[in-house]
């Protein structure tokens, strides 16, 4: 009995100390943690966007460039964020019911005014394994200036992309991932005009 | 005369077992998976290295400083909450200033909790060893899995992508070695690469 309540007490000093540990942590490093996912989705945008910006201006030509809407959808809130000059409309994907193999795969995708051609995708958040390379350029750039009206359904996109050697099911989900989000998308903007 | 010395002391065996008659890569086999998957560029190699050496070090440090209060029925459990605190440490500290690098390494960060290099030297080394000795351990340790990983590294990435540290090295025409830059390309140079260190350091499989 004696041994059982050393290893009780053992295990409570071991879980206090660790607790400890890892609210420490996080105290220590979630600001920045956040900010760098900011920033790396404010970077997205302006590149697909094509407006010029440095790390020190980042914010700033963010503010002043972007407009942001936001929507609510099944009850979630949703962003889009559209360009001032051009009108371009950029939103994150990834958010709702289609995923990759494992896991999350997130991102920022921009489409031009009249929701019909995709001008830019890139990847912020990937979970998967395999398919890790889902986030490089030379598979991403495949859907740079995608006619979205004829790749509606996904097996028309299947068609227009060379999926990632070893990683079938990851290309084919980011493709399903886009097509559910560009519909939610464009619907929630439509509904607006 | 001193250096005859130094041969003979518990500090230069413990390198010299970490480094080369012991090193966990190429004699042990041990943390071969992450070994593979991200040695396809020095900078992720460093990385990684870097991250192991600071887990094992630090993990061995305080299995060893503990030693004599974790009751040996919970000395595995305490050994993976002891090895997960300092992964965590890591994964968040490199999210937070380096994610760049956070974000190539993906999961493999996380995964140096399974790494079984942490795990052997702390069941192997640290639990009977003092502090002082263990902390070198574990750092020489890492550092011999980061010496294997940069090693591998320097000939995956100039092959893989025609570049080194980044900068191309390569001319442009170079047609890049796709699969050196994935795991099977790896298990490659890797394989070579142990019978090669093997061959230098005397250390057989006995038959």
């Amino acid at each position: 009995m004696k041994d059982y309540i050393k290893l009780l007490v053992f295990i409570s000093i071991v879980a206090l100390i660790t607790s400890f540990a890892f609210i420490s942590m996080d105290l220590l490093f979630s600001a920045r943690i956040e900010q760098n996912q900011n920033a790396a989705f404010y970077e997205a945008v302006l590149v697909h966007n094509e407006i010029e910006f440095t790390d020190e201006n980042l914010f700033d030509v963010f503010d002043e460039h972007i407009t942001t809407q936001t929507y609510t959808y099944n009850g979630k809130e949703v962003v889009i964020y559209s360009n001032n000059t051009t009108n371009t409309v950029s939103f994150v994907f990834g958010l709702f019911q289609e995923s990759g193999a494992w896991g999350a795969i997130i991102g920022v995708m921009t489409v031009n005014e009249a929701f019909d051609e995709l001008i830019n995708v890139s990847v912020l958040q990937n979970e998967e394994q395999a398919g890790k390379d889902v986030n490089k350029r030379y598979f991403l750039d495949q859907f740079k200036n995608l006619d979205m009206t004829t790749v509606l359904d996904t097996t028309a996109l299947y068609d227009e992309i060379d999926q990632l050697t070893g990683a079938t099911v990851t290309s084919n989900g980011i493709q399903a991932i886009l097509i559910e989000s560009y519909n939610i998308y464009k619907d929630l903007w439509e509904s607006e005009a | 005369m001193n250096l005859i010395r130094i041969r003979y002391t518990k500090w230069f065996n413990i390198i010299k077992n970490s480094m080369k008659s012991n090193n966990p890569v190429f004699v042990a086999a041990l943390g071969l998976c992450s070994a593979l998957a991200i040695s396809n560029t020095i900078q992720n190699a460093i990385a990684m290295g870097l991250g192991v050496t600071f887990v094992t070090m630090f993990s061995s440090m305080f299995v060893s400083m503990f030693r004599n209060y974790i009751p040996s029925k919970l000395r595995i459990v305490t050994y993976m909450i002891i090895i997960s605190t300092f992964t965590i440490f890591v994964q968040k500290f490199l999210q937070a200033y380096f994610p760049s690098i956070y974000d190539s390494l993906g999961a493999y960060v996380g995964l140096i909790i399974t790494n079984c290099i942490v795990m052997g030297r702390s069941e192997a080394f640290a639990i009977k060893n003092p502090w002082r000795y263990s902390i070198i351990d574990g750092f020489f340790s890492g550092m011999g899995y980061t010496l294997v990983l940069v090693l591998v590294a320097t000939i995956r990435e100039p092959l893989a992508f025609g570049t080194l540290l980044g900068f191309q090295v390569l001319p442009d025409d170079f047609t890049a070695w796709a699969s050196m830059g994935t795991a099977s390309g790896g298990f490659f140079v890797l394989g070579l690469m142990i019978w090669i260190l093997r061959s230098w350091a005397k250390t057989y499989e006995e038959a």
